[in-house]
C-alpha cells in the first residue's frame, strides 16, 4: 500500500528543466563538479580500458611521483551514458576524457565544464597541436576541452605481398586507386578488404568511408556544414558521396566477399585475408588503432609486414590533403581544484604520453611530440601523415548528435551496403531522424 | 512436523474472535517494530556511510564483514521486524488486527517493489506524455504514441515480438519440463550432472553466450568457415550463408530465438524441478500398479499435479520474452528486420535521447501485458474455488 | 513386484538416452567456448574451434585475465554483492508470498496482479530515478554495496513473490489449517511450517537470483565504485575502446562461471522429493 501512496505522491512532477550541478556557487564561471578540492587526489573517468588504461597510468607515473598528486583513473565501457547519468545525479569526476566531442558539447551547454582558457595556456597548446583539434571542442567561441590522444583514420594499409604486384604504393587521387583497383581485379584479386560488422555498432566503419569521401569531394567547409546540420543530410552532394562509395567498394570485384562479406566480417578481422598467401585482398582503409587487431605475427614485425599510405584526395574535389581522425578530449569538471588543473596541464601538453607511445596504439595530437617515443616506423609515418595534413577533421559521426552518429547513420550504412535501400533513401531517412 | 508440536512451541493465543484490545501488546509491538525498523535502516546506512566502523584493516576481511553484517541485518532484521509486527497486530482489537495483518506482511516486500519498480513505472507513464527531456508535456498529449506507431519499422517490430512470444515460451517450457521429468528418473548423481549441463548456459553470463553463438553463426567470405553452422553446411556441399542477415521467413529471428531457448531452459528446469519433487511418489506408484503406460502417467498424473508451476514458469518466460533485449542488441542490434520492442526502447532512450518516445514504448508494453494479467486473475478465482 | 521393477528399468533407459542426447546438444556451444578460451587469438580468428580440439592449447587468455584485473578482490566483491542480494529479497518475498497465499484481504488480487504487471517494466527505466535517489543528490549511498543490494532486491522481488506464492498454493492446506486450529499465530505457522516446506522453491529461486546478480553488468557498473567492482565489471573493463582483448573474455566467462555452478550443485540437496508427502502421512 505504501508503495502505491509513495508513487502517487512523487509523480505528477516533471524533471527540472535546468538541473543544477551540486555544490554552492563558486566564482564566475567556475565549474563545480568533481570530488573534494586540494586533497591531492584527482578522479578521472574515461572510456578506454585494458591495455590502454595501463598505458595511460604509466604515462602519469612520473608526474604523480613528482607532484605528489594521486590520479585515480577509471573507465566505463558505456562512457557516454554513464557520464550523463553521473552528471544528473551530481556524482561527477574531476576530469573526464570524452571519446567524442558530442558528449562534451552537451555538457558544456549545461554549464558543467570549465573553459580551457581559464586554466591552460591557450596560445601555447594551440601552437603545438595539429590544427583542427581545438575547434572540435569550441562552443560559442570558447574552447572547453583539449585532446590528449589522437586517432588517424585516413590510412590505407597494405600487406607486404602487395609490393610484389608492382602496383603503386602511393596514390595521387581516389580515382587513381579506382583504376589500379580495376587492374588488380582483372588480375584475379579483389583490391579492398572491408569489414563493417561490430555487434550492436555494425555499420560504423561505413560511416567513416562516407565522411572521408565527403571531406575529399566537397572540402572541409561543406563537411562542417554537413556535420552541424547547416545543410541537410540528404543534400545531393552527400548522396553523390554515397554513390561514389558504391562504385569504389560495392561494385562487383572490388571488395573481398562482396556486400555479404562486408556486413558479416568484423572490422577487426577485415585485413586477415590480406595476410594469407596468396592474398585475397590488398587495401584496407582504417584507423591507426587497427594495428592492435592484426594477427600476432604481423604485429611482431609490423614495419615489414605492412605498409601504410595516406588515403588520397579526390581529383576535382578539395585540392589539399585532408585527414579524418579523432581523439580523446579531456575536460575539467572541477574548476577550482588546483590538483586537477595540474593534471590537465600535464595531460594536454606535448610532454605527455611517452610511456604510452612506447607501448604502441597511442599517438600524440601535438606536432612537436618527440617521435622517437613511437615503437615503430609505421606509427611514426602515421604521425607524420597527420602533421603534414592540410586539414584535420573529427570523425563526422562523432560530431553529429548521438541519435544519428551512433544510431541511424550506422543502420543506414547497413541498409545501403546490403542493397536494401538506395543512397537517396538512406540519406532521406537519416535526415528525417536528425533531432530538432 | 506435526501440528501439535507447532502449537506447543508457541505462546498460547486464544481464538481469533478476541475482540478486546491488548494495550500492552500494542505498545510493545509498536515500539519494538519501530525500533527494529529504525535500527535496520540505519544499520544499512551506516554500512554505506561509515564502512570504516566495520573495518579491521584488511580489505578482504572488511568486505566479508560487510556482507555478513548485511545478511544478519537483512534476515535477522526482517524476521525480528515481522515478529514484532505480529505482536503489535495481534494486540489490536480482533477485527482491526485481522484486517491489518496481511497488509503488514506484504509491506516490506511491496515497499521495495513500489520504490524500485512501481514508482519509476508510474513516472514513465507520466513521461510518455512529455517531451524528450521530460520538462514539459507535448501537444497533442498522445504525440509520442503517434510517433511510435508512425515509425517505419514498427509493424515489423511488433510482428517480431509476436513471433517470439508464440515460439519461445512454449518451447522453453516443453523442453524444461522434459528435462525436469527425465532427470528426476535418473540416479541422484546423474540427475545433478545432467541438470547442471542444462543449467550451464545460464551460468556462462551473457557475454560468453553471445560470443559462442557468434561462433556458431559466423560467416566468412573465404573458404574456411569458423562458424559451426556454416562448417556443417559446407561439409555437406552447401553454400555458406551469412545467417543473421537472412530475414526470409524470419530465419534470423528464429536463430536468435534458438539462443534464448538454449539459455532459458535452465531457468524453466530449475523451477519445474521443484514442482516435480512435490509430486508424491505414491500417486505414481498407484498409476503404475494400475498398469498405465509411462506416457499416460506423464500426461495424466504428473502434469496435472505440476500445473501451478508450469503456469508460473510459462507466464514468467512469457513476460521475459516480451521484453527480450540483450540478445537482439548484441547480435544484430535490430538490423536485418530482427528488431524487437525493447531494443526500440533502448535506441530511443539512450541513442535518440527521446525520453518521451521511449516511455511511450514502455507504456505500450504495459498495455500489452494486460491480457496476461486478466488471465492471471481468472486463474486465481478458479484456484481459490478449487482449494 | 517384479513387474514394477521391470518397468522401472525400462523407464530409466529411455530417460538416460534422451537426457544424454539433450545434454550433448546443450553442451556443444559451451564446449566450443571452452575450447576457444584455450586458443590463441589468431587461431580463433583463422579456423573453427573444432579443428583445435587436439591443440595447440595456450593458457594465455586465462593468464591475461589474471594479470589485467584484480580477480581476488573482484571475486570477494561479487560475493559481497550477490549473497545479501539473494537472501534479502527472498526473505521479504517469502513473507509477502505467505500473506498472498494464506491470508484473505481486500485488494489482494489487485495488489498481486500489479506485481505481475510490473515484471514487464525494463530495468533501464528505473536506473535514472534510482541514480537520483541514491546518488549525491539523494541519500548518497551510491558506490557502496548497499545501493546494489537495494536495487537487486527490488528487481528480483516481483519474480520472487510470484514464484513463491504460486509454489505455496500447492502446499497441502490441511496442515496449515490444523496448525491454526491448534492456535498457532501466523508468524509461527509461517516460520515453522510454510517456510521449511517451501525450501525447494526457495532454493530454486535462490539459485536463479544469485546467478542474475552475479552476472549482472549494468547495475554493478553504474552503482559501485571501482574498489567494489564485481567480477563481471572487471572483465568488461579488460577490453580496449574498440573491443580489443575480447578473447580474454572467453576465459573470463569460465572463471566467472565456477561460482554459480558451485552454488547450483550446493543447492541440489534442497531438491529432495517428499518434503510435503511426509507431512501428509504424518
Amino acid at each position: 500500500m505504501t508503495g502505491v501512496v509513495l508513487s502517487l505522491a512523487l509523480t505528477g512532477c516533471l524533471q527540472d528543466p535546468n538541473p543544477r550541478a551540486g555544490g554552492t556557487g563558486g566564482g564566475e564561471g567556475i565549474a563545480q563538479g568533481g570530488s573534494t578540492d586540494g586533497d591531492k587526489v584527482v578522479t578521472v573517468l574515461g572510456a578506454f580500458g585494458g591495455d590502454e588504461a595501463v598505458g595511460f597510468r604509466e604515462s602519469l607515473a612520473k608526474f604523480e611521483a613528482e607532484s605528489g598528486i594521486k590520479v585515480e583513473y577509471n573507465n566505463s565501457t558505456d562512457f557516454t551514458t554513464i557520464i550523463k547519468a553521473r552528471v544528473r545525479s551530481g556524482d561527477t569526476p574531476d576530469i573526464a576524457i570524452f571519446p567524442q566531442p558530442g558528449g562534451l558539447i552537451e555538457l558544456v551547454n549545461e554549464d558543467q565544464i570549465q573553459a580551457v582558457d581559464t586554466y591552460l595556456n591557450y596560445d601555447e597548446i594551440n601552437s603545438t597541436l595539429i590544427p583542427g583539434f581545438l575547434d572540435a571542442a569550441r562552443v560559442n567561441g570558447r574552447v572547453y576541452g583539449a585532446p590528449m590522444r589522437m586517432a588517424v583514420k585516413s590510412i590505407v594499409w597494405y600487406p607486404e605481398s602487395y609490393k610484389a604486384t608492382g602496383k603503386p604504393t602511393e596514390f595521387a587521387s581516389v580515382q587513381e586507386m579506382q583504376k589500379v583497383g580495376e587492374e588488380l581485379s582483372a588480375d584475379g584479386t579483389t583490391p579492398w578488404c572491408v569489414g563493417f560488422e561490430s555487434g550492436p555498432g555494425t555499420g560504423w566503419p561505413g560511416t567513416d568511408w562516407i565522411e572521408e569521401l565527403v571531406l575529399r569531394m566537397w572540402g572541409p567547409d561543406v563537411y562542417d556544414q554537413w556535420t552541424s546540420h547547416k545543410i541537410p543530410f540528404n543534400d545531393e552532394r552527400i548522396v553523390q558521396s554515397f554513390e561514389e562509395m558504391d562504385k569504389l567498394l560495392l561494385a562487383d570485384g572490388t571488395s573481398y566477399g562482396g556486400r555479404k562479406g562486408i556486413l558479416a566480417t568484423a572490422f577487426g578481422d577485415a585485413m586477415n585475408p590480406a595476410f594469407e598467401s596468396p592474398a585475397k585482398c590488398y587495401w584496407m582503409r582504417q584507423g591507426n588503432f587497427i594495428s592492435g587487431f592484426f594477427p600476432k605475427p604481423v604485429q611482431a614485425e609490423l614495419d615489414t609486414a605492412v605498409g601504410t599510405t595516406v588515403f588520397p584526395p579526390f581529383e576535382g574535389g578539395f585540392p589539399g590533403q585532408p585527414i579524418l581522425g579523432g581523439g580523446d578530449i579531456a575536460a575539467l569538471f572541477n574548476g577550482d581544484d588546483p590538483d586537477a588543473i595540474e593534471v590537465m596541464k600535464f595531460m594536454t601538453s606535448d610532454k605527455f604520453g611517452g610511456e604510452w607511445a612506447k607501448k604502441g596504439g597511442w599517438l600524440s595530437p601535438h606536432k612537436t611530440f618527440d617521435g622517437s617515443n613511437y615503437p615503430d616506423e609505421t606509427t611514426r609515418s602515421i604521425a607524420e601523415m597527420a602533421a603534414n595534413a592540410d586539414v584535420f577533421r573529427y570523425d563526422g559521426s562523432d560530431l553529429m548528435p548521438n541519435a544519428v552518429g551512433g544510431g541511424t547513420f550506422w543502420s543506414g550504412m547497413v541498409d545501403f551496403t546490403s542493397g536494401a535501400k538506395t543512397a537517396q533513401q538512406v540519406a532521406d531517412d537519416i535526415e528525417k531522424s536528425w533531432p530538432q | 512436523m506435526s501440528a501439535a508440536t507447532v502449537a506447543a512451541s508457541g505462546p498460547p493465543t486464544t481464538d481469533k474472535a478476541q475482540t478486546a484490545a491488548d494495550p500492552k501488546r500494542i505498545l510493545v509491538g509498536a515500539v519494538t517494530m519501530i525500533a527494529v525498523g529504525w535500527f535496520i535502516g540505519n544499520g544499512f546506512l551506516a554500512l554505506a556511510y561509515y564502512p570504516q566502523w566495520f573495518a579491521v584493516g584488511m580489505p578482504v576481511f572488511d568486505k566479508i564483514i560487510q556482507a555478513l553484517l548485511a545478511m544478519v541485518l537483512g534476515i535477522g532484521g526482517a524476521v525480528l521486524f515481522f515478529y514484532c509486527m505480529n505482536v503489535f497486530v495481534e494486540g489490536l482489537p480482533g477485527r482491526l488486527g485481522q484486517f491489518l495483518m496481511p497488509y503488514a506482511w506484504i509491506l516490506p516486500g511491496y515497499f521495495t517493489i513500489g520504490l524500485l519498480l512501481l514508482y519509476p513505472a508510474i513516472q514513465t507513464v507520466n513521461y510518455s506524455l512529455a517531451n524528450e527531456d521530460s520538462t514539459a508535456y507535448v501537444t497533442p498529449i498522445y504525440k509520442n504514441f503517434q510517433d511510435v506507431f508512425a515509425d517505419e519499422g514498427f509493424t515489423r517490430t511488433i510482428g517480431n515480438n509476436l513471433l517470439w512470444l508464440l515460439i519461445v515460451p512454449a518451447t522453453t517450457v516443453v523442453i524444461g519440463l522434459l528435462v525436469a521429468v527425465l532427470a528426476d528418473r535418473l540416479s541422484p548423481k546423474g540427475e545433478s550432472i545432467s541438470k547442471a549441463m542444462m543449467f550451464m548456459p545460464m551460468a556462462i553470463s551473457f557475454v560468453g553466450a553471445s560470443t559462442i553463438w557468434g561462433f556458431i553463426y559466423d560467416y566468412q567470405s573465404g573458404d574456411t568457415q569458423i562458424g559451426l553452422l556454416n562448417a556443417i553446411v559446407t561439409a555437406v556441399g552447401g553454400e555458406a550463408q551469412s545467417w543473421l542477415t537472412i530475414d526470409r521467413f524470419a530465419l534470423n529471428s528464429m536463430l536468435l530465438m534458438v539462443i534464448v531457448v538454449w539459455l532459458q531452459v535452465g531457468y524453466a528446469m530449475v523451477l519445474l524441478s521443484t514442482a516435480i519433487k512435490n509430486v508424491p511418489e505414491d500417486t505414481l506408484e498407484a498409476a503404475r500398479i494400475d498398469g498405465a503406460s509411462e506416457l499416460k502417467i506423464f500426461f495424466l498424473v504428473v502434469i496435472p499435479q505440476m500445473k501451478g508451476t508450469i503456469i508460473t514458469v510459462f507466464v514468467t518466460v512469457f513476460i521475459m520474452v516480451m521484453k527480450i533485449f540483450d540478445i537482439v542488441y548484441v547480435m544484430t542490434n535490430g538490423n536485418f528486420k530482427t528488431n524487437v520492442i525493447a531494443n526500440m526502447f533502448f535506441q530511443e532512450l539512450f541513442v535518440q535521447r527521446n525520453a518521451g518516445k521511449a516511455s511511450a514504448i514502455v507504456v505500450i508494453l504495459l498495455i500489452a501485458v494486460i491480457p496476461v494479467l486478466i488471465y492471471q486473475v481468472r486463474h486465481f478465482k478458479r484456484e481459490e474455488a478449487e482449494r | 513386484m517384479s513387474k514394477v521393477v521391470d518397468t522401472e528399468q525400462k523407464r530409466s533407459w529411455v530417460s538416460i538416452i534422451v537426457m544424454v542426447l539433450l545434454c550433448i546438444l546443450w553442451l556443444i556451444p559451451t564446449f566450443g567456448l571452452l575450447v576457444t578460451s584455450f586458443r590463441n587469438i589468431d587461431l580463433i580468428n583463422g579456423s573453427g574451434w573444432w579443428t583445435g580440439l587436439l591443440g595447440p592449447f595456450t593458457a594465455e587468455n586465462y593468464a591475461g585475465v589474471f594479470t589485467k584485473t584484480d580477480m581476488g578482490t573482484s571475486f570477494i566483491n561479487s560475493f559481497a554483492v550477490a549473497v545479501p542480494a539473494t537472501i534479502i529479497p527472498i526473505t521479504l518475498a517469502a513473507f509477502a508470498a505467505y500473506a498472498f497465499t494464506f491470508l484473505d484481504f481486500k485488494g489482494r488480487d489487485f495488489l498481486f496482479v500489479t506485481i505481475v504487471a510490473v515484471m514487464v517494466v525494463p530495468a533501464q527505466v528505473a536506473l535514472q530515478p534510482m541514480l537520483d535517489m541514491l546518488g549525491p543528490r539523494g541519500i548518497n549511498i551510491s558506490g557502496q554495496y548497499v545501493s546494489v543490494w537495494l536495487l537487486h532486491a527490488g528487481f528480483g522481488m516481483p519474480l520472487a513473490v510470484y514464484t513463491l506464492r504460486n509454489y505455496m498454493t500447492t502446499l497441502p492446506r490441511s496442515i496449515i489449517e490444523s496448525a491454526k486450529v491448534d492456535g498457532a499465530s501466523h508468524f509461527q505457522t509461517f516460520w515453522k511450517l510454510v517456510f521449511p516446506m517451501s525450501m525447494p522453491a526457495i532454493a530454486g529461486f535462490a539459485i536463479l537470483q544469485f546467478l542474475w546478480v552475479w552476472n549482472d553488468l549494468l547495475i554493478a557498473m553504474m552503482f559501485l565504485k571501482p574498489q567494489n567492482a564485481t567480477v563481471i565489471v572487471s572483465l568488461a573493463g579488460i577490453m580496449g575502446t574498440q573491443g580489443q582483448g575480447w578473447e580474454l573474455l572467453t576465459a573470463g566467462a569460465f572463471i566467472s562461471m565456477l561460482v554459480p555452478m558451485a552454488i547450483f550443485f550446493g543447492m541440489q540437496r534442497f531438491f529432495v522429493r517428499g518434503m510435503t508427502s511426509g507431512a501428509v502421512k504424518g
